[in-house]
């Protein structure tokens, strides 16, 4: 009797259908069809066995790989066997100035410093309260003036952090377990913020006082020796956290039995906590026996929080892990340079290209460019600290004598002109609908398609979806129009070099402006300025006479009135080929709108896909753009 | 069956005759069949020999009508809406529920799942007084409990009466629904 049964099989009625297809060869039993037979029920624990059997092996194959997992345990297990640790949360920061007036007080100490946690502050944002603190012992040395300045311990030039989280406190008894894992019971951690102590016996441990050794974080060290006191803090299968040390002195020292294992760390907000800049003192500081009155504290929020996120996502892991296997903690390519950017200082960015000088344009050998969007409550402090961070890891991780250098994002905007044929025997809305359909459609491409670094548009995708939008919609087309955006300096006569990114049409392609801007305010008139129309050129041969001139568009840049009276003749140029444009003594007296920009539109030579190059990307201009329906009402 | 039939007169000839089977399907009771089974030195042995016994026409839909009326919906997987769902009777007082309700959906789930009978009649009969439930009553405890024995009290009897479709044959079919203890 032939088999029926397809062992990939994975729904339920497929497979019971299989197998009344191999009962009907066989005419011994008759009763398989009818739901209620005692051949169907057995039927269909036959096909329940086999569909479960099949899911259970989709799911554990599917759970096997990175790509397809779907379970976060799966997904991190994975990761760590790439030798990437996720994310944990990440604790807003916000650096502050301390200082204590003490001038008068007798008997202090000349130098006084507060522990981690000792310095605890408060801030709100949207109503909600934040507790902050340091996790860095400060300390301050008045040198006989009785002000105490305080900062970072080992840096006196640095500013004061401070954390957001709720401090947290667990102990561990170490026994004689080999290989002992710490599970810490929380799934909210900021691991950058843990503090691992060592106590010799639990009386010293209770006590908080006495001698203990402070172990590092492994990813933290740069060398290991068979002394090294270091942790390996990581996410657990159950969502919780596991601490481990080095066993088999493999990685250091390890606890032994009867000392006892403290973990201190915060357990942030995330980034609801960002965005703090009134940070206020919440707790008593004491000097020594001394008592300081609030008053006499000085405490100034230099910049807002910022850095608070959550715990990293599956997806995230499941894109990271892979790059930062390939840079194997070195910088050497550009994708290098990004995995180990974004490692490091992932919860400050949201998007980020690197590319090697020898492929910028002009080459610059030895350099790596970066381009970064960082995320939006990032103070210009904070972002230049991040950028010295930044030079100083690829200083330790780079090849030697490579520098890096950063660029700004540089943002193009993509505007289209949509047309679709509407038939409105075809769906049962109305044209209205079907236009806020269409414009819906448009409008989720661009939300999905670009807005990141390296992220193309291809007109043939966006018509493909109109196309899908409704029924009543039969084809579609688009024109293309890129914007770059200038910021004037006003009533100053300033030249202004820019890029769209892509070629433009040369003049002589299209019958109207390839560059124009939009109207702005130039003594007293509306004006814009555009590609010549009608630019008088010579198309004799040279020393033919008579000289023969002819009007014909052209490359170079005048500016006109609402009328199209040229009021200003020579204000520069662009090139077709690389879509750079140069506008020359440009005196705006205002922008003629609410905005502090003048929009400068071009045409590209290839509407049909625009690719941003190096720190290029592209945007949705939703004002300049419009759906046009064209009504019909044949069927094709 | 295969007979061997001699007319007087005339050559035996054998005619084969069988009654043909419509329905044919296994006896869930799965009782093993008796048959002799011989051991190794070759005695014979009464014994249970494995086969199990099928059920054929009349007997499998009886057997079928009774798996329909005994299941609950949500019980078979991926069949949320087989069963009678009698069974979300439990716990219910006998008053809540008219005899043409439980009647209608006894009907309903026999008409949706056996499409090889037609239902002709469904009688409920309370054991424990040992009497029909009249057709209409408001609540199936139309029988007070203390007119019925201790025993059999709150035992329900349902009888379906249905017409095999492809025999015309009718057949009376008795569910019993008791207590446990």
């Amino acid at each position: 009797m032939a088999t029926t049964i397809t062992s990939t099989e994975l729904d339920f009625e497929d497979i019971k259908s299989k197998l009344k297809v191999y009962f009907q060869q066989d005419t011994e039993f008759s009763d398989y069809n009818f739901e209620a037979s005692g051949l169907n029920n057995l039927l269909d624990v036959l096909a329940y066995n086999t569909h479960f059997s099949g899911l259970i092996a989709n799911f554990a194959l599917n759970e096997s790989y990175l790509g397809t997992a779907q379970l976060r345990n799966s997904v991190v297990s994975l990761a760590e066997s790439l030798g990437y640790i996720p994310g944990t949360s990440n604790s807003s920061q916000a650096t502050i100035g301390l200082t204590i007036n003490l001038v008068g007080v007798p008997n202090l100490d000349q130098v006084y410093s507060f522990q981690p946690g000792e310095l605890t502050l408060t801030g709100s944002v949207d109503g909600n309260s934040y507790t902050f603190s340091n996790r860095k012992t400060i300390t301050a040395d008045a040198q006989g003036t009785g002000i105490y300045t305080f900062y970072p311990f080992d840096d006196p030039a640095a500013s004061i952090i401070v954390y957001e989280g709720e401090e947290q406190n667990k102990q561990y008894l170490v026994d004689t377990t080999e290989n002992a894992l710490y599970v810490i019971p929380d799934q909210n951690i900021d691991a950058s913020t843990a503090i691992i102590k060592v106590y010799p016996d639990p009386g010293v441990a209770v006590s908080g006082s006495g001698a203990y050794t402070l172990y590092n974080d492994i990813f933290e060290t740069s060398s290991i020796t068979d002394q090294s006191s270091l942790y390996v803090l990581r996410e657990s299968p159950n969502n919780f956290y596991e601490l481990t040390f080095g066993s088999f002195n493999s990685f250091g020292k390890s606890p032994v039995a009867g000392n006892v294992v403290e973990v201190n760390y915060l357990r942030p907000s995330g980034s609801t906590a960002n965005s703090i800049s009134n940070l206020r003192l919440s707790s008593t500081l004491k000097m020594g026996t001394y008592t300081v009155d609030n008053d006499l504290v000085n405490l100034n929020t230099k910049t807002a929080s910022s850095g608070g996120t959550e715990k990293e996502n599956i997806e995230s892991i499941r894109k990271k892990a892979p790059f930062q296997y390939a840079s194997q903690n070195r910088m050497v390519t550009p994708l290098d340079y990004e995995a180990l950017i974004l490692r490091k200082y992932g919860n400050f960015i949201t998007d980020i290209i690197c590319w090697g000088g020898e492929d910028n344009l002009p080459p610059e050998y030895g350099t790596t460019f970066t381009s970064i969007v960082w995320k939006d409550n990032l103070s210009s402090t904070k972002l230049s600290e991040l950028r010295a961070s930044i030079i100083n890891l690829s200083k330790e991780l780079s090849i030697v004598s490579f520098i890096i250098k950063f660029t700004a994002p540089s943002e193009t905007y993509v505007s289209t002109k949509l047309f679709y044929q509407y038939n409105p025997l075809l769906g049962g809305d109305t044209q209205s609908i079907v236009d806020a359909a269409v414009q819906n459609t448009v409008k989720n491409y661009f939300d999905r398609s670009i807005g990141k670094f390296a992220q193309v548009f291809r007109r043939s995708n966006l018509l493909s979806e109109v196309d899908d939008a409704d029924p009543s919609v039969l084809s579609s087309r688009a024109d293309i129009t890129l914007q770059k955006r200038i910021i004037p300096i006003l009533t100053l006569p300033s030249n202004y070099n820019f890029t769209f990114g892509s070629s433009l049409k040369n003049p002589e392609d299209i019958p109207t402006t390839v560059i124009r801007t939009g109207v702005f305010k130039y003594l007293n008139k509306n004006v814009y300025i555009r590609n010549k129309l009608n630019n008088r050129v010579k198309i004799s041969p040279d020393g033919v006479v008579p000289v023969i001139f002819d009007k014909k568009p052209s490359n170079k840049l005048e500016m006109v009135d609402q009328q199209g009276t040229v009021v200003k003749d020579d204000m520069g140029s662009y090139d077709p080929l690389t879509g750079n444009v140069e506008i020359l003594k440009l005196n705006v007296q205002n922008t003629g709108n609410s905005t502090n920009y003048i929009k400068i539109f071009g045409i590209p030579a290839n509407e049909s896909a625009i690719l941003p190059k190096f720190s290029g990307i592209l945007k949705y201009d939703v004002t300049e753009s419009s759906v046009n329906a064209v009504t019909v009402t044949s069927r094709v | 069956m295969a007979l061997r039939r001699i007319t007087p007169g005339l050559t035996d000839t054998t005619l084969v005759t069988k009654k043909q089977k419509f329905f044919s399907d296994l006896d869930l009771n799965f009782t093993a069949k008796v048959g002799i089974v011989y051991d190794s030195d070759g005695a014979g042995n009464l014994l249970m020999h494995g086969d199990i016994y099928k059920k054929s026409d009349v007997a499998a839909i009886t057997q079928s009508i009774t798996t329909i009326l005994l299941t609950n919906t949500y019980e078979k997987p991926f069949k949320p809406n087989f069963g009678a769902n009698l069974r979300s009777f439990l716990f219910e007082t006998m008053e809540s529920y008219s005899e043409s309700i439980v009647s209608s959906m006894v009907q309903n789930a026999i008409e949706r799942q056996e499409p090889r009978v037609e239902v002709q009649n469904v009688v409920f009969t309370d054991l424990g007084s040992n009497k029909v439930i009249p057709v209409g009553a408001s609540s199936l405890g139309y029988w007070k409990p203390y007119e019925s024995s201790a025993d059999d009290r709150y035992a329900l009897l349902i009888t379906v009466v249905v017409k095999i479709l492809n025999t015309q044959e009718t057949v009376s079919i008795d569910v019993n629904m008791n207590r446990l203890r």
